[in-house]
């Protein structure tokens, strides 16, 4: 049975419309294949048209996008390792360094040194005290023989004294005897003159005791002094120095708790941009597929070339109608192989591409 | 004040009380060289249940006993200290030193 199409061309905004009505006649149905076959030519040029259109938007849109991802990607990778250094810093920072004689000292360290110098002062203290009570009893020794030398001299100058009154005694004799006794006069002076002077050196070595005795109660004085002090000052002093390096130790270990923290978030802020910097890769899996999409393009415009010659060809009606068949279908095979290699090529790439 | 001292067999105990301060070194050195001097007593303890005070200079007459104790060849100990004693010996790491005993 022969028939006859009948194509009305679309206009904007309705669909195509096919008619078919059956003819007696082969002649006629060229004209009506002609038309069909141009504007099938009409359909896939336009389709080839506004898929290239939309070819090029997307890829402006997918450059601008990758370009504004990768831009921020890139700072972002920047500021991790800005922070990654900052903590780095920061942790060389807590490791508190102080100059030294021998060098450098740690928290820990320095802690130590100032506990160890409490405890030289607490010594040295000690020291002090005990040996303030060996010299007071060497001071009491020394008290003592003054006192004993306080009495000797007592009983010298009673011995001065008496020797005095002997030699005032002995003058007075001597007068008696008149010119017998003159020899004797002059001992009984000398002797008044020894036991005068003995006197005076007896007075004498009892003021120097007194003033000895008075140094001894002043040095006894300077040494309650020294030996005294208020030990709750030195229990302030320690229990402070201990609270205040257990609060440094303390937070000491908590900074550096924070830091061990800070540089793994920084390591792997550090990572998942690697990562995301890496997944930027799939742009060029995209230009791929819209480059195999592009040519999927220019074979639908080869086709619908294609295909309004042989619409030309059909409405001359210089060829037979067998050869034309013949050229139409080698036409749509050679379309359809290229179609099949650009989607089994773009599928096959697809399968590599990581997307996120 | 005197400081007050109690004998049993061996060991002698010297009760301080009150402050131990440099003015205190009379009374003390009097009760302590007494419990030294008892040729039967082995072991002197200074008994501080009742010493609310004690300055530097007490250690320091404490060290000093406490060497006249080693030429004796005695024993010497501090027992039962106060609170406030216990935070000045401790303090001074005064058991490196001496036999604390509570």
């Amino acid at each position: 049975m022969a028939g006859v199409f009948s194509w009305g061309k679309p206009t904007e905004g309705t669909t195509p419309s096919i008619g078919l009505e059956t003819t007696s006649s082969v002649a006629d149905v060229n004209p009506v294949l002609a038309d069909l076959l141009m504007a099938q030519a009409s359909v896939l040029e336009g389709a080839a048209k506004d898929q290239g259109l939309k070819l090029k938007q997307a890829e402006l849109l997918m450059a601008e996008a990758v370009e504004g991802f990768g831009g921020s990607l890139r700072k972002l990778d920047s500021l991790a390792r800005e922070q990654y250094g900052l903590s780095m810093e920061l942790r060389t920072v807590l490791e508190v360094k102080l100059d030294g004689e021998d060098g450098t000292q740690s928290v820990e360290q320095f802690t130590a040194t100032i506990l160890g110098t409490l405890d030289l002062f607490v010594q040295a203290m000690l020291e002090i005290g005990q040996s303030s009570f060996q010299l007071v009893e060497e001071m009491d020794g020394i008290r003592a023989t003054s006192e004993s030398m306080v009495s000797s001299l007592g009983e010298l100058a009673e011995v001065a004294q008496r020797t005095q009154m002997l030699a005032l005694n002995a003058s007075i004799e001597a007068a008696h005897a008149r010119q017998y006794g003159a020899g004797f006069s002059v001992v009984a002076g000398e002797v008044q003159k020894l036991a005068d002077r003995s006197g005076r050196i007896s007075d004498q070595l009892a003021l120097q005791v007194r003033e000895t005795e008075a140094a001894l109660n002043r040095t006894n004085t300077q040494v309650e002094i020294i030996a005294s002090k208020d030990l709750n000052e030195i229990i302030r002093s320690k229990q402070l120095a201990q609270r205040m390096v257990s609060a440094i130790s303390q937070s000491e270990l908590r900074a550096q708790q924070l830091v061990v923290q800070m540089e793994a978030i920084g390591r792997d802020v550090k990572d998942q941009v690697a990562r995301s910097i890496q997944a930027l890769q799939f742009e060029d899996m995209v230009r791929q597929i819209l480059l195999r999409v592009t040519q999927g393009s220019e074979h639908l415009s080869t086709f619908a070339l294609r295909t309004r010659s042989l619409a030309e060809a059909v409405a001359s009606g210089t060829q037979p109608l067998e050869a034309l068949l013949v050229q139409a279908t080698r036409d749509f095979l050679v379309f359809a192989q290229d179609e099949h290699d650009s989607v089994k090529a773009a599928s096959m790439q697809s399968g590599d591409v990581e997307l996120f | 004040m005197g400081f007050r001292m109690q004998v049993d067999h061996q060991c002698a105990t010297v009760f301080l009380e009150g402050r131990l301060a440099f003015g205190s070194y009379p009374d003390f050195r009097a009760a302590t060289m007494s419990a030294l001097d008892l040729p039967e007593v082995q072991v002197i303890h200074l008994d501080m249940s009742a010493l609310d005070y004690m300055d530097s200079s007490a250690l320091g007459m404490i060290l000093h006993f406490k060497q006249k104790a080693d030429l004796a060849k005695k024993t010497l100990a501090i027992i039962r200290p106060s609170p406030q004693v216990a935070t000045v010996l401790k303090v001074v790491n005064f058991d490196r030193l001496i036999s604390i005993l509570p």
